[in-house]
């Protein structure tokens, strides 16, 4: 009985930790949607860029730290002409651009796969200290990714509580008419969301590349995770975003000790459908 | 009026050419050009299906693979265990696909558009898991196979096996889906579909409860969706998880985008193109997924209306300049 | 019918009389369009009731709020432009009927209910364009169309939100008689801004501002009221 406890604190604590980095992924794409009405089915495969570009860059440098700057760096400077050449014509039209990014994750699956091959890849952690908690041995590095993602949020949250360009993009989300009529540039501030979003989804693939298997294809399984949890934490809502990816990362993992993989994500469908039921806009809608 | 009248006339002979020339095709041509002539058939089923739902009820899901996995296993399963009929688990498929649409449409219908859109591909996402884990019942990504026993419709006893029986079975369905359609859009239910997809709010302002409306259409595309699943299982006797795959939720959207939304000739038109380009192209090359990312970018940038969009669009201007002296 | 207290309307309490027109005026933002919004269901209030028929009806959805007899139409016209006009008649002359089920006949299946569609929009004078696309017809004309919808509704309240709006001078007496001939069997509340209109049609007139009643009574006094030339009437030429 001891020893199934410490597994599911264990396993709480490891979907706590998942959980933070999907957060990064998830607060990208709720951001994209809230500020552009884009429905981004093109970021799981942002996210498998920044995992797979790390395995490449890895191999040359010897080195993940760095990466995770010089990444989401190119990620997000590559992002822009594809907001503002592609899919700025479609923004506020849900399905369009959901369609619309589709066709561009079919275009990136494909071209790394001819590039990059369809074999899975690891990156090997780059510490390999352990920590007690709780009982158990932890992997540090898995720690210290979590840690990454909190300061990465914190980040972000200052960012939009304190600096100009922030309390711009809060105001465009919450009164996008108001934000056009007191003369903000939203059209600056929708490439720089853009670029914001997928700058985080790729630092979350950087992150994750040590813990999850690097492949083509990473991208699909984390894309429907992280669509659950922007549903059910409310489409352009940041901190239902946030608590729900957690929440919702744990919860699978706790379940996981119970159910299959495949079935403890049903569950969490059940639970996602039922919330919708309830509140068709998201748990923490008013 | 005139001009209307000619035009539906034409169009009616128009459709009836097709239709003798596709029985024409079915009697002397070989089997390879037929298989395809199957596919197709089968996929505007489909796209008539999703067209219902999007074209004129407004419901943009991104999960009609759901119902199309349902209808593929709704007919091979009874067949395989417990030896039902053609018939028999044809009844099996359109009830499990109609019973799955109310489940998913029962909360899809009342989520705004995002929602909508979401929620439906994410349900269809984790049957793909499931259909896939559960190898024992559905084979997962290998498959099944399985055998149709030879079934009378009508007085004829038909048999699958025979390509060119196969042919006009899915012909024939083709026909009675596209004829049923066609009074449906026209009909009063089709006419209060249309009437939400123009404006929603104004229709409530009616005293139309458009929750259940919309849930009909749902309903209604879901059972069509899981007929051409099983047509489409049955003329390759093998069915695997891929039926859930996240494509057949695309492809759908893809064809009526080609063929022109909220047409029924428009949807043909797209699954005949794609079709063709999908055989050759994937033929060609195997990354060919690049090329169909690059169309669907190009069809929402330059052909947002589709092909029947863009025609029907010259001919109402034709109508209102000629019998503009009511307007005022 | 009565009205509750509203936050948004203060203590507005107003009787419609069954079988008259009457008129709600006052500057903007007095809250005239909420109030028929909250009557037609499409806000709801958050104290206060509504009394239609000897029945409660607060907080009922629109869609009920019709099935009960309130229809009504909107300020900007909210028409729906890929439907023919006589399509959007018959869609409200079918609304209470199971027909709108019918997933196979055509829809323009019965004479009967073809007459009904073709009376209404002699009726309003629309006959000629039956044929066109709402959305095509001029701004005077979907107004028309949005009368003409409401009417198909069988109701017996109608709730005409500022109906010549926007409408040409030499159009104002084909909404003034619309309005006459659609007060000889229905109830008429309405909210106008156009004086000619609301003292030629009405029988009743109420005067808001700033979510509370100032005046309540015929059109004549109204105008003569001391109080509502001040906040209303003095910034306008009459």
């Amino acid at each position: 009985m001891h020893g199934s406890l410490e597994t599911l604190y264990f396993l709480l604590f490891d979907g706590f930790i998942w959980g933070l980095i999907i957060a990064l992924i998830a607060l990208g794409l709720s951001l994209i949607f809230g500020i552009m009405g884009i429905i981004n089915m093109a970021h799981g495969d942002i996210f498998m860029i920044g995992g797979v570009l790390t395995v490449v860059l890895v191999a040359r440098i010897g080195n993940l730290w760095p990466l995770l700057i010089i990444i989401p760096l190119i990620v997000g400077i590559s992002a822009l002409p594809v907001e503002r050449w592609i899919l700025r014509p479609y923004e506020g039209k849900p399905l369009t651009t959901m369609i619309a990014t589709i066709g561009i994750s079919f275009i990136i699956e494909e071209i790394t796969l001819i590039f990059f091959g369809g074999a899975a890849h690891m990156v090997h952690e780059p510490t390999t200290f352990t920590v007690h908690l709780l009982g158990i041995n932890y992997p540090g590095y898995n720690i210290i990714a979590g840690l990454v993602s909190m300061i990465c949020i914190l980040l972000l949250w200052s960012g939009l509580r304190l600096t100009k360009i922030g309390v711009y993009i809060r105001a465009t989300i919450e009164e996008p008419e108001m934000a056009d009529a007191i003369g903000i540039n939203t059209g600056q501030i929708r490439s720089l969301t853009f670029a914001a979003g997928a700058s985080l989804a790729a630092f979350g693939g950087v992150l994750a590349a040590p813990i999850h298997q690097v492949s083509y294809l990473m991208g699909q399984d984390v894309i429907l995770f992280c669509f659950i949890v922007v549903i059910v934490g409310g489409l352009g809502n940041l901190m239902g975003t946030l608590v729900a990816a957690v929440f919702l990362s744990a919860v699978q993992e706790g379940l996981s000790l119970v159910f299959t993989p495949v079935n403890s994500n049903v569950i969490i469908l059940l639970l996602m459908a039922l919330i919708l039921v309830i509140k068709p806009k998201g748990m923490f809608s008013s | 009026m005139n001009k209307i009248m000619y035009f539906l006339r034409m169009r009616s002979v128009v459709l009836i050419i097709v239709l003798l020339a596709l029985i024409a095709v079915g009697l002397c041509v070989k089997s390879s050009f037929l298989s395809i002539l199957i596919t197709m058939i089968t996929y505007c089923i489909y796209a008539l299906a999703y067209d219902l739902l999007l074209g004129y009820a407004n419901q943009p899901s991104l999960g009609q693979s759901l119902f199309f996995g349902l209808g593929a296993y709704g007919m091979v399963l009874p067949i395989i265990y417990w030896h039902f009929g053609f018939w028999g688990s044809l009844g099996v498929a359109l009830v499990v696909g109609a019973a799955g649409g109310l489940l998913v449409g029962f909360v899809a219908v009342r989520l705004t558009e995002a929602y909508h859109v979401i929620f439906t591909a994410v349900i269809a996402s984790v049957m793909l898991l499931l259909a896939n884990n559960y190898t024992p019942i559905t084979g997962g990504s290998g498959g099944l196979s399985f055998q149709v026993a030879p079934f009378f419709s009508g007085w004829i006893k038909l048999t699958v096996y025979s390509i060119a029986a196969n042919y006009f079975l899915v012909l024939a369905f083709g026909v009675a889906v596209f004829l049923l359609l066609t009074r449906l859009v026209s009909s009063p239910l089709g006419k209060v579909w249309v009437a939400i997809r123009e404006n929603e709010q104004r229709v409530v302002s009616l005293g139309y409860n458009v929750y259940w409306y919309k849930l009909a259409a749902f309903v209604a595309a879901s059972m069509l969706t899981a007929l051409a699943g099983a047509l489409y299982v049955i003329s390759l006797r093998y069915v695997s998880a891929d039926c859930f795959d996240f494509q057949w939720s695309v492809l759908p959207f893809v064809w009526v985008l080609i063929g022109g939304i909220g047409t029924l000739i428009g949807p043909i038109i797209g699954v005949v193109l794609f079709t063709l380009f999908q055989f050759y192209v994937s033929d060609w090359w195997s990354h060919y997924l690049i090329l169909f990312g690059v169309l669907i970018l190009v069809i929402l940038r330059w052909a947002p209306q589709g092909i029947m969009g863009y025609y029907e669009n010259i001919r109402t201007n034709k109508i209102l300049k000629g019998g503009g002296e009511h307007a005022s | 019918m009565q009205f509750g207290a509203f936050t948004a309307l203060d203590g507005v309490d107003i009787e419609v009389e069954p079988g008259e027109v009457h008129s709600l005026i006052g500057p903007n933002g007095a809250g005239k369009t909420t109030l028929l919004n909250t009557i037609a269901g499409d806000v709801k209030p958050t104290r206060g009731r509504i009394v239609f028929d000897n029945e409660d009806v607060t907080g009922l959805l629109p869609h009920m709020c019709v099935q009960k007899g309130i229809s009504r139409t909107f300020q900007i016209p909210n028409v729906m432009p890929g439907i023919k006009v006589w399509e959007s008649v018959w869609l409200g002359i079918n609304s209470k009927a199971k027909i709108s089920w019918h997933p196979f006949v055509g829809a323009k299946y019965a004479d009967a209910i073809a007459r009904k569609v073709r009376e209404l929009c002699q009726i309003v004078g629309l006959e000629e364009s039956m044929d066109e696309l709402a959305g095509n017809l001029s701004h005077g004309d979907q107004k028309i169309l949005e009368i003409a919808m409401a009417m198909s509704l069988d109701g017996s309240l109608l709730l005409l939100d500022e109906p010549t709006q926007g409408v040409s001078p030499g159009e104002i007496d084909t909404f003034m008689s619309i309005i006459k001939k659609v007060s000889e069997t229905k109830t008429v509340l309405m909210v106008e801004h156009n004086m000619d209109v609301v003292l030629g049609v009405s029988d009743r007139v109420t005067v808001l501002d700033h979510g509370r009643v100032i005046a309540n009574s015929t059109p004549s006094e109204v105008v003569n009221d001391e109080q509502v030339r001040q906040v209303y009437l003095g910034t306008t030429d009459v």
